[in-house]
């Protein structure tokens, strides 16, 4: 697929800090950041260098405390709860770190869950579902529960409940942190299928190796871009 | 020291539930301790008599009748200790005052004083029945001689300011008594509380109906030797001739009058004994219930208390393992965990203890009739107490047991399954199923108490003045009739020997060569057009007529019960043996001249010309309007025509109102404890909300993440809880059913059970379940999600 030019994210000027009796501490300074279309973008920095904040604001999980972000021509920061939660539901979607499955669902209840919440047709829920579920070799595991299953396994069922609402935009924090080189090697292999077919990632990663995977590395330390 | 310190720091960690322990201990606490004070009191009313379980009073059973009466002929007691050698004494014990008040007259230095006092009138042998614990006394029999009078300490210092009073005087009407003995003031749990009682009068009307069988009028006691069996001192007592002879009453099928002896510790709880303002009874279902609702309210408080200790476990885990891995030991940890919930429980108890005292003398009247006394129960006291103790150990059992369980690294990790018991569910259903039940009976006992408040009584009750008589009164009365009739305020005045809602007088007449015993008031010929008696047949009494004397008008029970018409005649004889007929002239639609409580038994008015004899109540109909200035002009008349004695009077919808007390006070206590019910399950569900809430924190977080709307997971957290409820309600509305059956059961005539009593009580509760949860579930549903998940 060939790049697109359009600017999907425009953070200006983002800064986060805390306020406490007698200091500000800044967890990010001025950032400023375009991210295109279709680009596959990795995060890194060392720890505490405020990576998963830029990422939790990037995914309206956080507010900035100055600056300015534009997703398009929306302002987010003035977006409420509610335009937020549409988002999440159409525009977004989440892989963490600690996979954060819901341990009393099955593999497919997962995978389900966001497609409820956008209101879709149980008979199209299970299309959907089975599609992601056959694309990524899980069938036999759908009726599992993700203690059942070992951590690559768990966080492909991670991928697949973050894509199977079919959103723009990816957002991986750490999606390999917690796994063994080879099974890391076949989640960033997935993102990169992803990626192939289009859609934007943003990812946060302390592999050296895994963040080549992105078309483009920022280096955040000390909550400023290098 | 370092415990107590550990302790201190454990409890102000967990803030939370540290307060939502202390309050749902205090309110269950505070809640049991009056029931089971107002229980024991129940149980043990006049106990403490000597042998109590020799006593019984006598009760005349009717073959037809459901409610015995309490009154019997004077003489019955006499044979009865002749015939029946296991016999030790018989007493007759007439607590008149319940009736009717009157003025006694004393001096203090000189100075003459008067007020009305409740009283009583009992024979020489009382003392010989009944415990009588006397700080002065001139005698062993003080009541033997005529006029003689024995007081409660607490009466003596009213009149006299001193208890020893023996030799002082009063005087009652014409009568002056003399101080024989000074009692210790009875306990409350006594129906022998009287603070002042009279010797039997030897001349007069009492004296004379007495000594007859005719007149059955007398509450009579009798105490048998120990080891008497009560059904067959009965059984020999029925099977007495005079008594076969002279209660051979009123006789359809051939069915006779039985004596009944009911042990004196029964008379509390006496079921089908006929109302009567002497003997107050109580509903023994209904202090069983409430004994039931007590322990109850502690399981539930108890469990509670588990399942906050649990749901704070998972936090405090942690910091156990970290104390186990510097070195704590296991045994150490446990003996703590315990002794915090000791002292949480205790202290709620003592901090109970004083609201429950509080409770008790700021509303104690109202809810049980008389305020409890802790001081007399101290051993109950100290009992509950052990309770609460052991409360504190088994709460504590469970989460102590299971936090030295885990291994201290796996405390650490969190790698325990304790977090995960959610499944508590039974538990909400159990509060909730309490709380709906009696939330619906208190909306129950509120409508039943309103209905017998406004159901038509059969006559007017409104604007009726009714106004004590006295001497001056009657020997005046027409010309207190003739000012009153100047005013067009009053529009009316008559006289009745009784008034609604109190039961007095039973007469027997013979009609077809037997005796029929039925409730009788003398009254003049305005009385019954006054108080609007809807006439079916005949005529109502002919003014200033000699002949009315003859005549008599009967309701239509008595017309149905003794098969009397218009015309019958019924009989009664003089002193002298005459015969004195009567003739039926006019029948009245059935009206409750008692409570709502009793059916209409049969019921006759007797015309009297003039003044009578007998108590005569002076009723008054008012316009309606401008009743304060009515009241004040009549006062004025009355001042002068009877100038010693300041006027009493009442109203008689007021009064009539009053003899709903009982279940007013019902109404008080369900309302009380079901509110204490809900405050526990409100506790409890929300423990359960939190525990739910953060047992899912990480759930809810990801739901977010994944597009989940605040009103989405507020109706994910909140689903399970309806669900509670609803069971809740399945379960609670047949028992609620039955409750209310068994309860409206005590009454002659109830109000309907309707659906939406139950519909209203599952309401409430579901509305304050769900705004409970609902905050809890809200504050997790509007947390950021990266909180949520960093937490993890």
């Amino acid at each position: 697929m060939s790049k697109n030019t359009t600017i999907m994210i425009t953070l200006k000027h983002i800064s986060k800090y805390y306020d406490s009796k007698f200091q500000r501490t800044f967890v990010l300074r001025n950032i400023n950041l375009e991210v295109k279309e279709g680009e596959f973008l990795t995060i890194m920095g060392p720890s505490g260098s405020g990576k998963s904040t830029l990422l939790n604001i990037i995914g309206m999980l956080d507010y900035p405390s100055e600056g300015e972000y534009w997703l398009y021509d929306t302002d987010v920061v003035q977006l409420n709860e509610k335009s937020r939660g549409k988002y999440h539901r159409d525009f977004i979607g989440f892989i963490f770190q600690a996979y954060h499955l819901i341990e009393e669902m099955t593999v497919y209840e997962n995978i389900e869950t966001p497609l409820i919440y956008k209101g879709v047709k149980q008979k199209e829920r299970q299309a959907m579902v089975a599609d992601l579920l056959d694309r990524f070799g899980i069938v036999a595991k759908q009726d599992l529960f993700p203690q059942q299953l070992s951590g690559g396994q768990q966080q492909l069922v991670g991928i697949a409940r973050a894509i199977v609402g079919k959103p723009q935009l990816l957002l991986a924090d750490e999606p390999t942190g917690n796994l063994h080189s080879k099974q890391g090697i076949m989640i960033m292999e997935t993102l990169k299928e992803l990626h192939k077919e289009g859609m934007t990632i943003i990812q946060v990663t302390h592999n050296d190796k895994f963040a080549t995977y992105g078309d483009r590395i920022i280096q955040l330390e000390d909550g400023m871009i290098q | 020291m370092n415990t107590l310190k550990v302790i201190y720091k454990n409890l102000k960690g967990s803030r939370v539930s540290t307060i939502f322990n202390f309050i749902g201990l205090i309110t269950a606490f505070s809640a049991f301790i009056l029931i089971m004070q107002y229980v024991w009191t129940e149980y043990n009313f006049d106990s403490y008599h000597e042998d109590a379980e020799n006593i019984y009073r006598f009760e005349i059973k009717a073959p037809d009748k459901e409610k015995n009466s309490v009154y019997m002929s004077g003489p019955t007691k006499d044979v009865i200790a002749e015939q029946l050698p296991e016999v030790v004494a018989t007493t007759t014990y007439m607590p008149w005052g319940k009736w009717n008040e009157i003025i006694f007259e004393w001096e203090v230095d000189g100075t003459k004083q008067r007020s009305y006092e409740d009283y009583a009138i009992a024979d020489k042998d009382l003392t010989e029945v009944f415990t009588f614990d006397f700080i002065h006394s001139n005698s062993t029999k003080p009541l033997s001689e005529p006029n003689t009078a024995i007081v409660s300490e607490a009466f003596a210092e009213k009149l006299w300011g001193t208890h020893d009073v023996v030799g002082k005087t009063f005087k009652t009407g014409d009568e002056e008594y003399s101080v024989t003995a000074v009692f210790r003031t009875p306990p409350k749990n006594s129906l022998f509380n009287e603070p002042v009682i009279l010797s039997f009068p030897t001349t007069g009307w009492i004296a004379d109906s007495y000594k007859t069988w005719g007149i059955v009028n007398f509450p009579e006691f009798v105490k048998v030797k120990s080891g008497t069996i009560a059904s067959e001192f009965q059984a020999r007592i029925n099977e007495i001739d005079i008594l076969k002879e002279k209660y051979h009453f009123y006789n359809k099928g051939n069915e006779r009058f039985t004596i009944i002896a009911r042990p004196l510790t029964d008379l509390r709880f006496a079921k089908n004994v006929a109302e009567n303002p002497l003997f107050n009874t109580n509903n023994k279902s209904s202090v069983d219930t409430l004994f039931a609702v007590g322990l109850f309210i502690l399981i539930i408080a108890l469990l509670n208390y588990i399942n906050f200790a649990t749901a704070t476990l998972p936090k405090r885990m942690k910091n156990i393992g970290v104390t186990r891995i510097l070195g704590n030991d296991r045994r150490r940890i446990f003996v703590t965990t315990i002794l915090e919930s000791v002292l949480v429980s205790a202290l709620s108890f003592l901090v109970a203890l004083i609201i429950a005292n509080s409770i008790n003398n700021q509303f104690g009247i109202k809810f049980f009739e008389y305020s409890l006394d802790f001081k007399a129960s101290v051993l109950v006291l100290l009992i509950m107490f052990a309770v609460a103790i052991i409360i504190g150990i088994v709460g504590a059992l469970f989460p102590a047991y299971s936090s030295i369980k885990v291994a201290p690294m796996d405390a650490v990790k969190k790698r325990h399954s304790i977090a995960r018991q959610t499944s508590r569910g039974w538990l909400t259903v159990v509060q909730f199923t309490a709380t709906i039940l009696l939330i619906a009976m208190s909306v129950l006992t509120v409508k039943q108490v309103e209905y017998m408040k406004k159901t038509s009584l059969g006559f007017d009750k409104e604007d009726v003045m009714v106004i004590y008589p006295t001497v001056d009164l009657l020997s005046n009365l027409e010309t207190f009739k003739s000012e009153l009739m100047q005013n067009p305020m009053v529009e009316s005045v008559s006289l009745s020997s009784g008034v609604p809602g109190i039961p007095s007088n039973m007469e027997g007449f013979g009609f077809n060569d037997e005796t029929i015993q039925t409730w009788l008031w003398y009254v003049d010929s305005e009385y019954m057009d006054m108080m609007n008696f809807n006439l079916l047949e005949g005529r109502g009494f002919l003014k200033d007529s000699e002949a009315e004397i003859a005549s008599i008008i009967i309701n239509e029970a008595a017309k149905k019960e003794f098969g009397l018409e218009l015309g019958s005649t019924l009989m009664k004889y003089d002193d002298e043996g005459n015969p004195m007929p009567f003739h039926v002239v006019g029948v009245v639609e059935d009206f409750n001249f008692s409570s709502l409580r009793e059916n209409v038994d049969p019921f006759v008015f007797r015309y009297h010309p003039g003044t009578f004899v007998l108590m005569s109540w002076v009723n008054v109909k008012l316009s309606g309007e401008n009743t304060r200035a009515a009241v004040d002009y009549i006062a004025q008349v009355y001042d002068k025509i009877s100038p010693d004695e300041p006027m009493r009077h009442y109203f008689l919808d007021d009064k009539l109102n009053l003899l709903y007390a009982k279940e007013d006070r019902q109404v008080g206590m369900i309302s009380l404890f079901s509110m204490l019910s809900l405050i526990i399950s409100v506790l409890g569900i929300l423990g359960l909300s939190i525990f739910t809430s953060q047992y899912r924190t990480k759930e809810i977080g990801i739901r977010k993440i994944n597009g989940a709307t605040v009103g989405e997971i507020l109706a994910l957290l909140n689903k399970s809880f309806v669900k509670w409820i609803v069971i809740a309600f399945i379960v609670a509305t047949p028992l609620a059913y039955l409750a209310m059956n068994k309860w409206l059961e005590n009454f002659a005539y109830k109000t309907a059970l309707s659906w939406w009593i139950f519909a209203l009580a599952g309401l409430i509760a579901l509305l304050v379940a769900l705004l409970t949860v609902s905050w809890q579930s809200w504050r997790a549903a509007s947390r950021n999600p990266v909180e949520a998940l960093r937490y993890e």
